[in-house]
């Protein structure tokens, strides 16, 4: 990845770099004097070895992950959705790592390492990473959050901005957890059974996180839906003690990759201030690619400032011997290439300048939303 | 050709016995009946006995999940190879995928590939599979996350007759044994013990 454009923050700078689509997403984000937060993990697709984007980033810019990560946050656990995450913690020994509740759950992780053990399906288990990184975890502090739950506080006076900077997590619920540990006793790794991949279920623990840098707040919603029960989705979010509800976010993580799904009208009125930039990747993958175009117009409506990962640079179609080619297209009409580049955006700032000032990078295929509808 | 009843004893008593006698075994059939074990190999021995031959692929068997299984089909597999192999359509493969199923809807079913041609190890490319075109047995492992191979190529009949072929063979996974469940278990509660939970 031509990572050339990328630059490192000023000591008393905020920068926040969404990674995205490849395998996974990824949240870098910079809260002063060179301490980085990441939220989960995203590998290219089509280079194989390489390093977790995120770490390719720091690297890029000189910044030494080992030194200079604080935190990590896992929001999910199947390998699609986190691939790279073991590294990271391996590559930040000094970074606290965090994790939803639900993830800690004895249960949970008795089937992740069924899984894991003993797999030999060509593309992993499926748990891979998340039992790659609780082997790593060993002796180590890994904290575990809910609704409500402050992650990480810093200090103001440890940072050049002099501002103190407070992570809080403002879901799962206990009734998201409940349901998510409902869904994995079904994946049924137990004696007698027929092994299979892991598969990741409709009911992830999404920790949606609120991070404040002084007076901004950033609203980094995961891959939250809405639901109809008050107990779970945006509801509790929008209920959360660990939110303070004079504040805005002005930048906001869209979650679920713009759907109509994990949109919320309340959010976008009780959470998200006027004058926003809203962030998100988009989902190439299954039947329903995202953000729709419908999602598109949606979210260009309610952000003059919204951006998207990736707007272009579709993967070429594999080239493959003319007979291979005729009876691919007999047996399942075409094949859809899903190596699509991760593309970034990066936004960054002192936190006493306007949105105006900002220095919005896009890089590798970033545009702004409005220019794609 | 020699009888597979003459053929090597193998004589596993240990995990590590039997991981040794894989190559073994590999090796022999190869020189015998002079079938790699490559893409093409996996192919041939597919046609003879899916549900074991699975085991004799490129890829490592987990060998504390069935030893016994596993000697018992040592001997099956052979034995089908040299009665089979003459009447059985042999399969030259120009296209491998091995695919796992990532949803299910009315009639069809969505995949994620990995181009094993392509020697790659994640999966690249999607494709959706008509449920009708798959075998019954197949239908039946037939789930969200299920293993399969994808191969296309061209099959000659024994009489010489070559078609250009498209097979979707779902994968026959081992079961979880109690031994593995249990070593696993003890795995996952050593993590979960020395991890500092706050």
């Amino acid at each position: 990845m031509d990572l050339t454009d990328a630059s490192k923050p000023l000591l008393d700078e905020f920068q926040v770099v969404l990674f995205g689509p490849g395998y996974g997403e990824s949240t870098l984000i910079h809260i002063g004097s060179n301490k980085w937060i990441i939220v989960d993990s995203c590998k290219s697709r089509s280079i194989a070895g390489s390093l977790p984007l995120p770490i390719e980033y720091l690297r890029a810019i000189e910044v030494d992950p080992a030194e200079s990560v604080s935190l990590i946050i896992a929001t999910h656990w199947h390998d699609d959705h986190i691939k790279g995450l073991a590294q990271i913690v391996d590559l930040c020994p000094n970074a606290t790592v965090s994790c939803s509740i639900a993830l800690s759950n004895e249960e949970f992780i008795h089937n992740v390492v069924r899984f894991e053990s003993g797999s030999n399906v060509r593309g992993g288990s499926g748990a891979r990473e998340i039992v790659g990184v609780l082997e790593l975890m060993k002796g180590r502090i890994m904290k575990r959050v809910l609704s409500g739950t402050i992650v990480k506080s810093f200090e103001g006076s440890e940072l050049a901005h002099n501002e103190d900077v407070i992570v809080t997590a403002l879901s799962p619920s206990d009734k998201q957890v409940e349901l998510f540990l409902n869904e994995i006793a079904q994946l049924g790794a137990a004696a007698g059974k027929t092994r299979y991949r892991a598969s990741q279920g409709k009911n992830d623990t999404s920790v949606v996180l609120w991070i404040s840098i002084g007076s901004l707040n950033l609203l980094l919603g995961a891959d939250l839906e809405e639901t109809s029960d008050p107990l779970t989705g945006w509801s509790v979010v929008l209920d959360s003690e660990g939110r303070s509800t004079g504040d805005k976010a002005t930048i906001y993580k869209v979650p679920h990759h713009g759907s109509i799904t994990g949109h919320s009208d309340q959010v976008w009125d009780k959470m998200i201030a006027d004058d926003s930039i809203a962030i998100l990747t988009p989902f190439n993958r299954g039947r329903k690619k995202l953000p729709s175009e419908t999602d598109r117009t949606r979210l260009t409506s309610l952000s003059d400032n919204t951006f998207l990962s990736q707007c272009g640079t579709k993967a070429k179609k594999k080239l493959r011997d003319h007979t291979v080619e005729k009876t691919i297209r007999e047996t399942v009409g075409k094949l859809t290439n899903i190596q699509n580049e991760p593309g970034i955006i990066s936004i960054k700032g002192n936190l006493k300048s306007s949105i105006d000032e900002w220095d919005v990078k896009l890089i590798n295929g970033a545009c702004r939303l409005q220019n794609v509808v | 050709m020699p009888q597979t009843s003459e053929s090597t004893k193998f004589e596993f008593n240990t995990k590590e016995d039997l991981s040794l006698q894989v190559n073994a075994i590999h090796s022999l059939v190869h020189d015998k009946f002079n079938l790699k074990f490559d893409n093409a190999g996996f192919t041939s021995l597919n046609l003879f006995n899916r549900d074991e031959l699975v085991n004799l692929t490129n890829e490592p068997p987990i060998v504390d999940e069935y030893p016994n299984r596993f000697q018992d089909s040592v001997h099956a597999v052979l034995q089908h190879i040299n009665i089979e192999r003459k009447k059985v359509p042999s399969l030259i493969p120009l296209q491998e995928w091995e695919g796992y199923v990532t949803d299910i809807y009315e009639d069809k079913f969505l995949t994620s590939l990995i181009d094993i041609t392509a020697k790659e190890d994640v999966a690249t490319e999607e494709a959706e599979f008509d449920i009708e075109e798959l075998s019954d047995s197949d239908k039946n492992l037939l789930k969200v996350g299920a293993v399969f191979r994808w191969i296309i190529g061209y099959e000659r009949t024994p009489s010489g007759v070559k078609k250009r072929v498209s097979q979707v063979v779902f994968r026959r996974l081992p079961q979880w044994s109690q031994s593995s469940i249990r070593n696993a278990d003890r795995k996952s509660k050593e993590i979960i013990k020395t991890i500092k939970w706050t």
